[in-house]
C-alpha cells in the first residue's frame, strides 16, 4: 500500500513568500517595541552585583550573628574562672586563703578546724 | 552555526528582537499548521499563529526549559485555536479575503485555483481526528521528523508513524473518491 508523503503544498502558506514575509513583520510589528523595552531595563553586571548584595549582606549577617551565638555555647563563658569555683578550690589555689596555723607549721587548733570547717569566727 | 532555540530564547529575554525574529522565521509555520489541524480554515489558522507568536514572546518568561520552546508553542497554538473555535463557532462558508478579492474582480485565476485545491485538501482531511491531522500536517507539510512531532505532541514515535500511515491512506481514498465523482459526473 502507498504510504508516500501527500503534497500538501497548496496549504503551505510561505507558497507565497511576500505574504509570508508580511506575516511575519506584522508579529514582529506587534512584540518588538515590548523586547525593545525589555534591553533598556536588561541588568548590568553591576546592577546583578547589587541585586546579589542586597539579599547576601543581610543573610551574611545573620549567619555570623548564629556562629557567635553557637560557639559562645560551645566554648563557656569567658570571665574570671574563680567565680564559679567552690571555697575549698579558692583555699586551695590563692595564698591568701591559706590559713595561719598551716603557714606557720603547727597543728590545729579546735577553733582554727572550726574555721577550715567554714564555721564563722 | 545555527543557533538552538534555548539560546534564541535566552537573547529574546534579554531584549534582542533579531534573535525573537529568528523564533519566529523558524516556527510560524508550525503553529500555523497545527492551528490549521483543529480551525481547517487556511486564514484563521494565519491569524492563530501570528497571536500565538505574539502569546509567547509575552509569556516566554515562564518557559521553564527554554530547549522546549517549539512544543510549548504548539500548545499555545493549540489551545488558542480552540478558543477561537468555540468563540467563532458559526463558521463562514468562503474565505472572507477571497470574497472580498472576488467581489472586487481581483481574485486571480491563480488564486481562485489555490483556494479550490486548499478547500478539497482540506475536506478530504475533514475525517480525520484532530491528532491524525496534526501529524499529517506537522511531516508532509512542516517536514518535521517523526521524533520531532513525538517530542511536541507529547507521543511515543511508534504512535505518530501508526497516525501519519492512517491519515495518509484516509485521504488518499477520499482524494481518490473525489476525483471519481467529478470523473462520473462529466
Amino acid at each position: 500500500m502507498r504510504n508516500d508523503p501527500l503534497d500538501l503544498t497548496p496549504l503551505d502558506p510561505s507558497r507565497d513568500p511576500e505574504r509570508w514575509r508580511g506575516m511575519m513583520a506584522a508579529v514582529m510589528r506587534r512584540v518588538e517595541p515590548s523586547i525593545r523595552s525589555r534591553a533598556a531595563v536588561a541588568p548590568t553586571v553591576l546592577g546583578l552585583i547589587r541585586g546579589w548584595a542586597r539579599v547576601a549582606v543581610p543573610a551574611a549577617a545573620v549567619m555570623a550573628a548564629l556562629a557567635l551565638g553557637i560557639s559562645q555555647v560551645l566554648t563557656g563563658p569567658t570571665g574570671p574562672v574563680l567565680a564559679r569555683t567552690d571555697p575549698v578550690e579558692q583555699w586551695l589555689v590563692g595564698d591568701a586563703a591559706i590559713p595561719a596555723w598551716l603557714r606557720a607549721d603547727r597543728p590545729p587548733t579546735p577553733a582554727d578546724l572550726w574555721l577550715a570547717s567554714g564555721g564563722v569566727r | 552555526m545555527l543557533d538552538s532555540d534555548a539560546r534564541l530564547v535566552e537573547q529574546s529575554r534579554g531584549g534582542d528582537p533579531a534573535a525573537f525574529g529568528r523564533l519566529v522565521e523558524r516556527h510560524l509555520r508550525t503553529a500555523y499548521v497545527v492551528a490549521l489541524s483543529v480551525l481547517h480554515e487556511p486564514a484563521d489558522a494565519e491569524d492563530v499563529a501570528q497571536d500565538s507568536m505574539v502569546t509567547a514572546w509575552e509569556k516566554l518568561d515562564q518557559l521553564d526549559d527554554p530547549g522546549h520552546f517549539r512544543a510549548w508553542l504548539l500548545q499555545i497554538a493549540r489551545r488558542r485555536a480552540l478558543n477561537f473555535r468555540r468563540d467563532e463557532s458559526a463558521r463562514r462558508g468562503v474565505p472572507l479575503e477571497l470574497a472580498e478579492s472576488a467581489a472586487s474582480g481581483a481574485a486571480t485565476d491563480r488564486e481562485v485555483m489555490r483556494h479550490e485545491l486548499q478547500a478539497r485538501l482540506l475536506h478530504a482531511m475533514e475525517g480525520l481526528t484532530e491528532t491524525e491531522r496534526a501529524v499529517l500536517l506537522l511531516h508532509d507539510l512542516d517536514g518535521l521528523k517523526h521524533r520531532e512531532i513525538a517530542a511536541s505532541l507529547e507521543l511515543p514515535a511508534g504512535t505518530v508513524r501508526y497516525h501519519l500511515f492512517n491519515a495518509r491512506r484516509a485521504v488518499r481514498a477520499r482524494l481518490t473518491d473525489e476525483q471519481q465523482e467529478d470523473h462520473d459526473a462529466q
